[in-house]
């Protein structure tokens, strides 16, 4: 059974977010980037079915990015993947989720061994779109199961029984594979990768692609198209109300129906 | 005596001794180099402090003072140890001046007799403790209290000698014509034998024709028991002093030989494991050199096997008492937690005799792992093998346990070592603290608050960075709790006041400021940390820090930059806030005018204290101010307990136990009564304030030395620089 993730590189969730003043993207001077949080549980179940699973003979992970991408790669190599292919697009940001999939999925039909499971993250935490892993399923003409929170495989490796949440109850689901997987958070804890693995990780292989080589202008026309980003509103400001209870009633219920003019 | 019967004990005895130190040494030597034989003074000097003077012995009284005891008695006994093997073969040897008939030989024999008797009271204290009181900080092993009753046999047995020996010189005296006995050396001076000299009375006239002995001055125990023993034959006689002296001998043998392999090995490594100590700062950490070459050269980070420690910590392992004084004041053991630092040391120094012959020869080898797949036993990974993991993750790093031991081992650098193996070698550590770490790596600090906001704490407050003010005098560190945590931002307010007050030229790095790395090392993540000391270390010499002075609000903080950066090229004359503010109260350049009429007491933090033996500081800048009371609990200063969250504890949870580290001390805190409890540690301060919530105590104010200090220090006007 071979294992592939699909991984993106994305900036840090902790990291604040500025908006270009001309409003054509953010301001990535200074940005840290990490691997999607969300695609870290998709290597971390890869390399976990590997090391359960005697049948599992590769974990390959897959990124489309920039050079800099090469770096969350490394992270995903070092988390246990066995080897890499990075498509290199320089302008993957100003791209929609369509093209990110039609060209991923242009990358795994020319993989000559092909995979029986794919897995993604639910989204990634950048532009919570949550796009590509339904859209690459559709390219590849594989059944697909979103924000799965339990898997388990049969003992024949060609099958799987998934759970996942849904409003107020747990799905189950029954798969063959090939099938392509999104997880959920809170099913699997990624590892923090050990340093002798980071060493390890700048010796695996990497096939480095190019998303022009794989995509032609067509690729590009389907799905949406960025127009510009904004910053939020900024949130109106707290007011607190201080003094005695019976003030403070009174002044709630004034606010309430002058300023905010709710009753 | 019996000269062969002698000699043979004494090659045995020897022989066998001389194979078992062989061994140990051997076994010592499968450790990691180490250079401790600097500073040769400085290390005398030690020697004197702790072996000699004993020093943390003390610290438990009744014990220290029968520990001391015994301790000088071992000494003069010593002596009298190689006479009486002298004496197996001519019954008179008394190393030539010794002879009880010389003024030299009256004040040993004088000297000898009394601590013959104050070990034997000694030896019994810890009988008392061992069978009687069966302290439970102590192992009460067969083997530990063989050893005490041999000393009390021996104690006996030499006086019973004397004594039998005094007796019958006195019958043979008493009978005409009989020689006096063979102790005498040289020839017989009648005069000697007066009865003033000897106090052998004799009684010519006497019936029995055996004299009275009275009490000698210099012979004190063994006159009293020849008196006592006069009555027997000299048959009896005869017998008494040979068992007395056979059992003397013998036993020194055989406790010579137990010493090895028993808690009593510390009697021989005591005094060397002294003189190695360590003697750069007290928990400072050595780094890990040349991380990314050790990588490429698959060496292990951190210690993963017995013999990756140093020769030095072996020599740590033979010398523990199992006196149990660390895990008596441990915060993790007390509160219930699978750590206790006398059987982590136990428990590796086990293992390591347990495989003695196979490391020595795994030695000889090379040393290598020479097989694929499982390692040999002797090599077996010790986290989980040796070491429980939650014993190494429930530390706080707080050096309580090195504070007591009384033969100076130390505990938390292996703790960290092991820590540093299981996270960079097997990224096996509490979840919560990989948040911390992604957090330090994405954000510069463990919570992960955005960095361009790490100078919002001062916002108002008209700070300048050094930046724009590169000539300041003094840089304010901030750190990562002053500058994040809104509690904690109100003492970095309110130090940055009282600084501003008092007129300081200051200014701090704001956002070029990044955490000092403390957590990461203390969790032991080595790697993480050298990133945060390389670029901190480059950011503050590039601001000429090292001309500087450096002031922070954190003793973690603290003991980094003074310590710990020196060895990235950062040299640093740092001085903590309370120290600080001390010495501008001090110098008039603070006025506390306003009555705080509280009780307050204080909580010594772990990395301010016994880190950095600062107590004093904090203590006179609270006593400054006018109305204020201070109460000391029990636990204080050097024995102060740990808030609970050092040595990494803050970013992940407490490992199970009965009770909270921040509880138990909240407690004893509040044992005291106070109005306010005062600390000066960011963390302490959280884990106190956590510890007064869980007991409904919210009511309590919990403050940081500056806070009650601007409280009391009159409005005046801000300093010219920074207007």
């Amino acid at each position: 059974m071979r294992i592939l993730t699909v991984i993106k590189q994305v900036p840090d969730s902790n990291a604040t977010i500025k908006v270009l003043p001309d409003g054509s993207g953010i301001d990535t001077n200074g940005l840290k980037y990490v691997l999607d949080p969300f695609d870290e549980f998709g290597v971390e179940l890869g390399v976990q079915l590997r090391e359960k699973r005697k049948d599992v003979t590769e974990v390959v992970a897959l990124i489309l990015g920039p050079d800099k991408a090469a770096e969350a790669l490394r992270v995903a190599l070092a988390m246990g993947a066995d080897s890499g292919i990075h498509i290199n697009d320089p302008t993957l940001e100003s791209k929609n989720e369509l093209f990110a999939a039609y060209v991923i999925a242009e990358a795994i039909k020319k993989d000559e061994k092909g995979f029986d499971l794919i897995l993604c993250g639910k989204y990634t935490i950048d532009l919570d779109a949550g796009a590509v892993g339904p859209a690459l399923a559709e390219f590849l003409d594989l059944p697909h199961v979103g924000a799965l929170q339990d898997l388990e495989m049969s003992e024949d490796g060609k099958s799987f029984v998934a759970k996942r949440r849904i409003e107020g109850a747990e799905e189950v689901v029954e798969c063959d594979l090939p099938a392509l997987l999104t997880l959920e958070k809170g099913y699997v804890v990624p590892r923090y990768p050990s340093l002798p693995n980071l060493m390890k990780a700048k010796k695996k292989p990497v096939k480095l692609l190019t998303s022009a080589d794989l995509a032609g202008e067509e690729a590009l026309k389907a799905g949406t198209s960025f127009e510009s980003v904004a910053p939020p509103p900024p949130r109106p400001e707290c007011k607190l109300i201080e003094g005695e209870p019976e003030e403070m009633a009174k002044e709630l219920v004034r606010v309430l129906r002058e300023e905010a003019k709710v009753v | 005596m019996n000269p062969i019967v002698m000699a043979v004990l004494l090659i045995l005895g020897w022989g066998l001794f001389a194979y078992s130190a062989w061994r140990r040494w051997k076994l010592m030597m499968v450790g990691v180099a180490e250079d401790r034989f600097d500073r040769v003074g400085a290390r005398l000097g030690a020697v004197w402090t702790y072996a000699i003077k004993q020093l943390r012995m003390r610290r438990y009284p009744l014990a220290g003072y029968a520990h001391m005891i015994i301790f000088f008695g071992f000494l003069v006994l010593l002596l009298r140890s190689l006479m009486l093997w002298g004496r197996g073969f001519d019954e008179s040897f008394s190393f030539w001046i010794f002879g009880t008939e010389q003024i030299l030989g009256r004040i040993y024999s004088l000297l000898k007799d009394v601590f013959a008797v104050l070990v034997f009271l000694g030896a019994l204290v810890f009988v008392y403790y061992r069978m009687i009181a069966r302290l439970p900080r102590m192992t009460l092993s067969t083997e530990g209290l063989i050893i005490i009753w041999i000393i009390v046999v021996m104690m006996v047995a030499d006086v019973l000698y004397d004594g039998a020996f005094i007796a019958r010189d006195a019958h043979a005296s008493a009978i005409p014509g009989v020689a006096l006995a063979p102790v005498m050396t040289g020839p017989v001076d009648p005069d000697a034998f007066d009865t003033k000299e000897t106090g052998y009375v004799v009684e010519p006239d006497s019936p029995l024709k055996r004299s009275r002995i009275s009490f000698t001055w210099y012979e004190p125990a063994g006159s009293v028991v020849a008196m006592m023993v006069q009555g027997l034959s000299d048959g009896a006689l005869n017998c008494v002093r040979h068992v007395g002296f056979w059992t003397h001998v013998a036993l020194v043998l055989i406790f010579l030989n137990l010493l090895p392999y028993s808690k009593h090995f510390h009697v021989i490594t005591a005094i060397p494991n002294v003189y190695t100590q360590n003697l750069k700062p007290p928990g400072r950490l050595p780094p890990i050199e040349d991380i990314e070459g050790r990588l490429e050269r698959e060496e292990t980070l951190g210690i993963k096997r017995i013999d990756q420690f140093s020769w030095k910590s072996i020599l740590d392992f033979y010398t523990c008492t199992e006196c149990g004084r660390c895990s008596d004041h441990c915060p993790a053991t007390s509160t219930g937690k699978k750590l206790s630092p006398k059987h982590f040391t136990l428990d590796l120094r086990d293992f390591l005799y347990k495989h003695d012959k196979a490391l020595v020869a795994a030695k000889a080898l090379g040393g290598g792992d020479s097989c694929e797949g499982d390692p040999p036993e002797h090599y077996k990974d010790l986290v989980d093998g040796v070491i429980d993991p939650e014993v190494l993750w429930a530390c706080t790093s707080c050096r309580a346990c090195e504070q007591e031991c009384p033969v100076l081992i130390s505990y938390v650098d292996k703790i960290v070592d092991m820590r540093r193996y299981l996270v960079q070698e097997r990224g096996e550590f509490p979840n919560e603290l990989q948040t911390a770490f992604r957090c330090l790596e994405a954000s510069f600090n463990p919570w992960g608050f955005p960095a361009e906001e790490r100078a919002k704490w001062a916002e108002g407050l008209n700070v300048q960075t050094l930046a724009d003010h590169p000539d300041a005098e003094v840089i304010l560190w901030v750190g990562c709790a002053p500058a994040y945590d809104d509690r904690a931002k109100k003492v970095t307010r309110a130090t940055a006041q009282l600084m501003q007050k008092a007129g300081v030229d200051f200014a701090i790095l704001g956002t070029e400021e990044q955490c000092t790395g403390d957590v990461a090392r203390r969790a032991g993540n080595e790697y993480l940390f050298q990133m945060f000391a390389q670029q901190n270390v480059e950011t503050l010499n590039r601001y000429g820090a090292d001309t500087k002075k450096i002031v922070t609000t954190c003793p973690h903080c603290y003991n980094m930059l003074q310590h710990e950066y020196g060895d990235f090229g950062g040299h640093y004359h740092v001085i903590h806030h309370t120290t600080f503010l001390a010495d501008l109260l001090a110098k008039g350049r603070l006025e506390p005018t306003k009555r705080v009429d509280k009780k307050v007491t204080f909580h010594d933090s772990c990395y301010l204290g016994r880190y950095n033996d600062i107590y004093e500081a904090p203590r006179e800048a609270l006593e400054s101010i006018p109305g204020l009371t201070l109460v000391e609990p029990a636990e204080s200063r050097d024995r102060g307990m740990c808030c609970g969250a050092g040595g990494a504890q803050m970013f992940k949870e407490e490992e199970p136990g009965d009770q909270r580290v921040n509880a138990a001390r909240t407690q004893q805190l509040l044992n005291t009564n106070p109005d306010a409890i005062a600390s000066a540690c960011p963390f302490c301060m959280r884990m106190l304030t956590d510890g007064l919530a869980d007991k409904g105590r919210e009511d309590l104010p919990q403050l940081d030395v500056a806070e009650i200090l601007l409280e009391s220090v009159e409005a005046g006007q801000p300093t010219e620089a920074h207007t």
